[in-house]
């Protein structure tokens, strides 16, 4: 086991300013946040990215497969041939991109169902890699919010962002899986797949970058670097 | 050459643009915000409306975005006597009831609503028997399989014009099978309904394929989200882009308009039927005399 950095970002569409449309500037914070913690990752020239984002089923993708967001009606405006992600990942793909990462990736789609330890195998090889953890936290946390209000929403995007700034790998976890599905999560497979694969390994450095809900969602960037 | 359609006494050809005014007998929906809720109030704004050349009214209970629960029994104590009162006053007019509940159709039918609105996508698999029951219209929605009063969430189509509009041919074909009158029904691609606002645009840019199945197609985009967000302006200031929205729905294809603002709307149809040829000048005197 090899992960020298995780990456956590959020699996907004709106964080590609592409789909945010004239609004993209609202969030450019965020945005700002989410390149920044990617670029640092991949700063020591690892190996190889692994972009591990919720799907509907778990799957790999190839390191040539690129990000179309035409599903959520907007066209990338140019045409190749390579296989097009799903969105979740295509959100890291788009990061990887911003920041100019040219070296091999690997794209991993994690789903609630997993068998986790056996995502985990799927996903790691030898040399270093760097994780580009994509996903998010209760979409609950306001009347607006896409799952309208549920009071237990801020306690559990709390308890989120007390294990990111904590390094804590193994109550990430641990996370009540019937609780985030009730809370409409997508990040749980996610760092479900981060713990077991970091697994015993120490977080050398963790920093929770930023913590926000403006729609009700909660967001979460934050840096861990593995011993 | 669409066909015709039947609700109620009226016959709308397939030409005529029809308007469907929104009676919310609500007190907390997005618009309105309970302007017209309470019977008095909402029979003042059925009366309102038809004065205003509206052909049918569409009276709903359950404001669509999520919020405390409304059962079967407060929907129907809030539309019911609405539906009767509107009925027993205004012999003509259309009565739409804007229900996805089977149990309340059939109560609201019974007391002489013409047609079912199911905005929510035939959740209620026995809705499409009441119409057929009553002999009453229905509207076939594609709600994006949303659940009653959720909120989308990061949707995605591949196509969604192709998928509405294979949907909601399966839908209207359903509730022929199911005995609802073919000239009784319409379909609706629902604005907003498991949409974003780019999806909803790209359903009214592409209204004349939907046009092109033969339903005849029902757009209910009044001072929506998706207007609101390509002017980033709140619901009063929806307007203009609502009635731009009409006009382009109304040139591709479109034939009946669920509208807040009747008079406004009534006048975009006329002017867009006098441009394709369909109706006269209401006043032929310039350079004329």
């Amino acid at each position: 086991m090899s992960i020298t950095a995780v990456a956590f970002v959020p699996a907004a569409p709106l964080l590609v300013p592409q789909v945010a449309g004239g609004s993209a500037g609202l969030d450019q914070p965020m945005r700002d946040a989410s390149l920044d913690v990617v670029a640092g990752a991949i700063a020591d020239r690892a190996a190889e990215v692994i972009v591990v984002a919720p799907t509907g089923t778990a799957a790999r993708w190839p390191s040539d497969a690129t990000w179309d967001f035409a599903g959520f009606g907007v066209a990338r405006g140019q045409s190749d041939r390579r296989p097009v992600l799903p969105w979740p990942l295509g959100i890291g793909a788009w990061l990887l991109d911003e920041v100019g990462w040219d070296g091999p990736r690997r794209y991993l789609g994690v789903s609630p169902a997993d068998d986790v330890a056996a995502a985990t195998a799927q996903g790691t090889t030898d040399g270093a890699q760097v994780v580009i953890a994509v996903g998010d936290g209760s979409a609950c946390r306001t009347e607006r919010a896409p799952g309208y209000l549920d009071d237990r929403a801020g306690a559990f995007d709390a308890r989120i962002a007390d294990l990111l700034a904590r390094g804590d790998a193994a109550g990430l976890g641990g996370i009540d899986t019937a609780l985030a599905a009730d809370l409409m999560c997508a990040g749980l497979p996610v760092w479900r797949w981060v713990s077991a694969t970091v697994g015993d390994a120490e977080v050398g450095a963790a920093e929770l970058v930023t913590h926000v809900a403006p729609y009700g969602v909660g967001y979460f960037v934050a840096r861990w670097s593995i011993s | 050459m669409g066909s015709v359609l039947r609700w109620g006494r009226p016959e709308f050809g397939p030409t005529d643009l029809v308007v469907m005014a929104i009676v919310n007998a609500t007190p907390d929906s997005f618009f309105d915000r309970g302007r017209t809720y309470g019977t008095d109030a909402a029979l003042d704004r059925v009366a309102q409306v038809i004065d205003e050349g509206a052909e049918i009214v569409d009276i709903g209970g359950i404001k669509a975005a999520p919020g405390g629960d409304v059962d079967v029994a407060e929907e129907l104590r809030r539309v019911l006597p609405v539906v009767e009162g509107a009925r027993e006053r205004h012999p003509d007019v259309v009565i739409s009831v804007d229900t996805w509940r089977s149990e309340v159709a059939d109560v609201l039918c019974s007391a002489g609503a013409d047609v079912i609105n199911d905005a929510w996508g035939a959740v209620d698999p026995a809705l499409a028997a009441v119409a057929a029951s009553h002999g009453a219209g229905l509207v076939c929605t594609h709600a994006g399989r949303q659940s009653p009063r959720t909120r989308p969430h990061r949707v995605w189509y591949d196509d969604v014009v192709a998928e509405a509009a294979a949907y909601l041919v399966d839908l209207a074909e359903a509730a022929v099978a199911a005995g609802v009158r073919r000239d009784g029904i319409v379909i609706d691609p629902a604005h907003d309904f498991g949409k974003n606002s780019r999806h909803s645009l790209q359903l009214t840019r592409a209204t004349d394929v939907l046009v092109a199945t033969g339903w005849p197609v029902l757009v209910a985009m009044s001072r929506k989200d998706f207007i609101g967000e390509v002017l980033d302006q709140l619901p009063d200031e929806r307007l203009e882009g609502t009635l731009a929205a009409t006009a382009v729905a109304a040139w591709l294809g479109a034939r009946v308009f669920r509208a807040h603002d009747v008079t406004a709307t009534r006048r975009v149809l006329q002017t867009v039927a006098a441009i394709r040829g369909d109706t006269d000048l209401a006043l032929g005197r310039r350079a004329l005399a």
